[in-house]
């Protein structure tokens, strides 16, 4: 039984149905056609489906579309302002930290919830908060590089 | 299609400018756009018995590959062989048999390297993949055949805290058997950490009597292996 929700995603108000077992990352994808954030494992292991949920980085194939009823969502098309990349996707590019782009989406948004907190993290800090985020392809120390880089301009 | 246009044979021609030029007397020209148009749009306009389309396969034979076995039944399938050398350095924790790599450490030839950054990239990656598979990966199955491992919960693909600190080394010889002199640059990481770790976790608990000759090393093997020849070495 379809349920009506509303929620704020990017900024912008959405309005939607959804079912009680209908999950987060599908509602994004299929209802709202965000589909930068990706289904990778569906179990909450990979976090290729890794939003801000009011500004906490979360795992949206582990939340019900209807538990973020009324709350903030931000997804990775969120990330560039005015047609230009946010500096953590500048420093993903220049560190050659992108190779399928699978996991991409699910590492700048971790990056990005850590960001957000303020100070400038250690490498310990980056590589926790980037420990539920897989990637089968890089090999991870370019993406700790350009985390560590754009913690130097992130605004 | 310029040629029947223009009236000129193709090896006379020449492409630049937006147009397609005789290259004794530039003004007879096309426009490219006009070439595309009647190729995909005003196909009732093309010489007859020209298919419509501008599309063009090339081939590019290696000199070197032959699937023609010799009289011992062998082909050279590759232009090329890429190749590295490498060490690992482990430390063995004998009461959890957790292993901990505490250097790794490889000299990589892949030919010319195109894009130095990309190959860095790709060896990084193909090395966590070969550490993966000697320390963590597994496909487990129960006794009626059942997948046991089939999630990344249990399947354990390395998150970044596995990944050790790596020291990548090049050298260069360009293949001679191809333009660009390069080889292939993306299998050969993967290819060293199962044997370089279990040579190395070998070495480590040769004390002990322990012989490797299963992955993943994960840390219950190593526990077992130990065990068994503790009771081996006991019993004479």
């Amino acid at each position: 039984m379809a349920k009506a929700i509303s929620l704020t995603v990017n900024g912008k108000a959405y309005s939607g149905e959804a079912e009680p077992r209908t999950l987060l990352v599908h509602f994004l994808r299929d209802a709202l056609r965000l589909t930068g954030t990706h289904v990778g494992c569906v179990v909450g292991r990979c976090g290729a489906c890794t939003v801000l949920w009011n500004g906490i980085a979360v795992k949206s194939c582990m939340i019900f579309a209807v538990q973020a009823e009324g709350d903030e969502i931000v997804t990775v098309e969120g990330l560039a302002q005015d047609q230009r990349l946010h500096p953590l996707q500048e420093a993903f590019w220049k560190n050659d930290a992108v190779e399928c782009g699978y996991c991409t989406p699910g590492m700048l948004m971790s990056a990005y919830g850590l960001l957000s907190k303020g100070s400038k993290p250690t490498d310990e800090q980056i590589k926790k908060a980037i420990s539920g985020n897989l990637c089968r392809c890089t090999g991870y120390g370019n993406i700790v590089a350009a985390i560590k880089e754009a913690a130097a301009n992130f605004t | 299609m310029p040629r029947a246009q223009l009236g000129v044979v193709p090896e006379k021609l020449e492409i630049g400018d937006g147009k397609v030029f005789a290259k004794e007397s530039k003004e007879q020209s096309i426009a490219l756009m006009e070439i595309v148009r009647t190729a995909y749009g005003a196909i009732h306009l093309l010489p007859e018995n020209m298919e419509p389309g501008l599309e063009v396969t090339g081939y590019f034979i290696n000199p070197n590959i032959d699937y023609t076995p010799d009289d011992k039944g062998r082909m050279n399938t590759f232009s090329s062989y890429p190749y590295a050398a490498v060490i690992a350095v482990v430390d063995v924790d004998v009461e959890t048999g957790m292993i901990t790599i505490v250097r790794y450490c490889t000299v990589h030839d892949c030919g010319n390297m195109i894009n130095p950054q990309i190959v860095d990239t790709q060896q990084q990656g193909s090395i966590m993949q070969g550490i993966g598979a000697a320390l963590y990966e597994e496909l487990r199955y129960g006794e009626d055949g059942q997948l046991l491992s089939s999630t990344f919960m249990d399947y354990r693909l390395p998150s970044v805290e596995e990944v050790p600190e790596l020291e990548l080394e090049h050298i260069i010889t360009p293949n001679p058997f191809t333009p660009l002199g390069a080889k292939g640059a993306g299998e050969t990481g993967m290819l060293g950490p199962p044997p370089a770790l279990c040579n190395a976790v070998e070495d480590a608990l040769s004390p002990l009597g322990v012989k490797i000759r299963e992955t993943p090393l994960t840390p219950d093997r190593i526990l077992d292996l130990i065990e068994k020849a503790q009771a081996k070495s006991a019993h004479g």
